[in-house]
């Protein structure tokens, strides 16, 4: 085979041709699977969303909506600029936000977190999307492995006390695992700190959603 | 329709030429995927696929595959099946998508891919191509499969558990749990775990090659042609 000499014209026409047929069909597929992924990665959002905001009591359907995070929160939270959080709104007003945070704290890299909050403080509940933590020790956060994490649900930022939101090793209320503390620990801190964006915004957030509710129901 | 010697070479990919068990190829994603049988099977799949189809047309573009620049089109033939994989994954099976996570993509980086395309897909017509590529992608599967559950069902305690990221919500309650409650071995559920198995997986081949056929044909193929590193656990002269 001519593998040992230097590629002529006609060869890199071949491969300049390959390319291009290839290009063409990845295109054409991505485009016809385009709206599919979309929906299919919508519905799994929703599915997370409706985790944390809880089901359904009022009879009355929820609608999400998508909200800017001010750039002098995305620090706290861990996100970067563009992220938003999204806002569960029943007949328009704003029942509870559902605010994505990233600890950075964790054992394995960032873990992250979403976290649904009414808007009297309450955490409704938290859920990890992702993360890295160790298999079988730190992955307890995980509601398919634990229900560890629902020792958030109806935790406010005074419920308990600052000093308490923390986990047991240090001083806290929350349990860690036997042979992983860290991993909690990101969590418990990661959840308290979102809370306090929740408590510095809520005004804001509220003020918005009455503005925005106000001018549906004159029409 | 084929030259019989090679039918002949096309089914040694199951034991001989296994491309793990023996020439230890596309260890990466045998060791981090296979924590359970689910995750095996839905990686081993994708796998078959995107190697049935990459071989397949390779073997349909051989007279234009030679040259100095044969790997760079290998490459590119290769990485747009695992494009197009991983694009239908993710539209059909949203949850497998996020399951295999980057391993999906990263399939265009198991050598084993590249190695049938270059020495048998691009030297054979295209039945043989897709025999070989079948059988090659079954003994994959089939060593990921067994991994996979022994894994899950001692590093876990589980079996057949996110059986619906594949099979849809019938699946759900495939799940069998053999042992008591919090029953976990660590090390399994880790790729170290995975990799002390693959070499107890690979002596126990030896040791049934040497007590089944004691030494009468061997030794098998010869290596690859032009190629300088040859990696095997058997013998290859």
């Amino acid at each position: 085979m001519t593998a040992k000499t230097a590629p002529n014209r006609s060869q890199w026409l071949r491969l300049l041709g390959i390319a291009l047929l290839i290009g063409t069909l990845v295109t054409t597929l991505e485009i016809l699977t385009r709206e599919r992924i979309v929906a299919s990665q919508t519905s799994a959002a929703l599915d997370y969303l409706r985790q944390v905001t809880g089901p359904d009591d009022q009879g009355a359907a929820i609608t999400f909506e998508n909200w800017p995070i001010p750039n002098r929160q995305l620090g706290l939270l861990g996100l970067s600029e563009g992220d938003e959080m999204h806002i569960a709104l029943r007949a328009g007003q704003p029942i509870a936000a559902i605010v994505p945070s990233i600890s950075n704290a964790g054992y394995g890299g960032a873990i992250q977190l979403l976290v649904g909050i009414d808007f009297t403080g309450r955490i409704i509940a938290v859920r990890v999307i992702s993360h890295r933590e160790t298999v079988g020790l730190g992955d307890k956060i995980e509601i398919a492995k634990s229900d560890w994490i629902e020792a958030f649900s109806k935790r406010s930022l005074s419920d308990p006390a600052a000093k308490y939101w923390a986990v047991k090793a240090d001083g806290g209320i929350y349990d860690q695992f036997t042979g992983a503390t860290i991993t909690p620990r990101a969590v418990v801190n990661q959840v308290a700190a979102t809370l306090q964006f929740f408590a510095d915004e809520r005004a804001a957030l509220a003020a918005r959603g009455t503005s925005q509710a106000n001018p549906e129901a004159g029409e | 329709m084929n030259p019989p010697n090679d039918n002949y070479s096309a089914c040694h990919g199951l034991w001989r030429e296994h491309p793990v068990l023996v020439q230890l190829l596309g260890l990466s994603p045998l060791l981090a995927v296979t924590t359970t049988l689910a995750n095996a099977l839905g990686l081993g799949l994708v796998t078959l696929i995107v190697l049935l189809g990459s071989s397949v047309s390779c073997s349909l573009l051989r007279r234009q595959l030679n040259g100095a620049l044969h790997l760079p089109m290998l490459l590119l033939i290769i990485a747009a099946w695992v494009t197009c994989a991983e694009l239908l994954v993710r539209a059909y099976a949203y949850p497998l998508a996020q399951a295999l996570g980057i391993f999906v993509p990263l399939i265009a980086s198991n050598c084993v891919i590249l190695n049938r395309a270059q020495t048998i897909a691009t030297r054979h017509p295209i039945g043989t191509a897709a025999l070989d590529a079948t059988v090659i992608g079954s003994g994959f599967l089939a060593l990921l499969l067994i991994v996979g559950a022994i894994r899950e069902l001692f590093g876990r305690g589980s079996l057949f558990a996110d059986m619906h990221l594949i099979f849809g919500d019938i699946a759900r309650d495939w799940l069998w749990q053999p042992f008591d409650g919090d029953y976990t071995l660590l090390i399994l559920s880790m790729p170290a775990g995975a990799f002390l198995l693959l070499g107890f997986l690979i002596a126990l081949k030896n040791f049934l090659d040497s007590w089944l056929l004691p030494s009468s044909e061997s030794p098998p193929e010869k290596p690859i042609a032009g190629s300088k590193r040859v990696r095997t656990t058997g013998k290859i002269n």
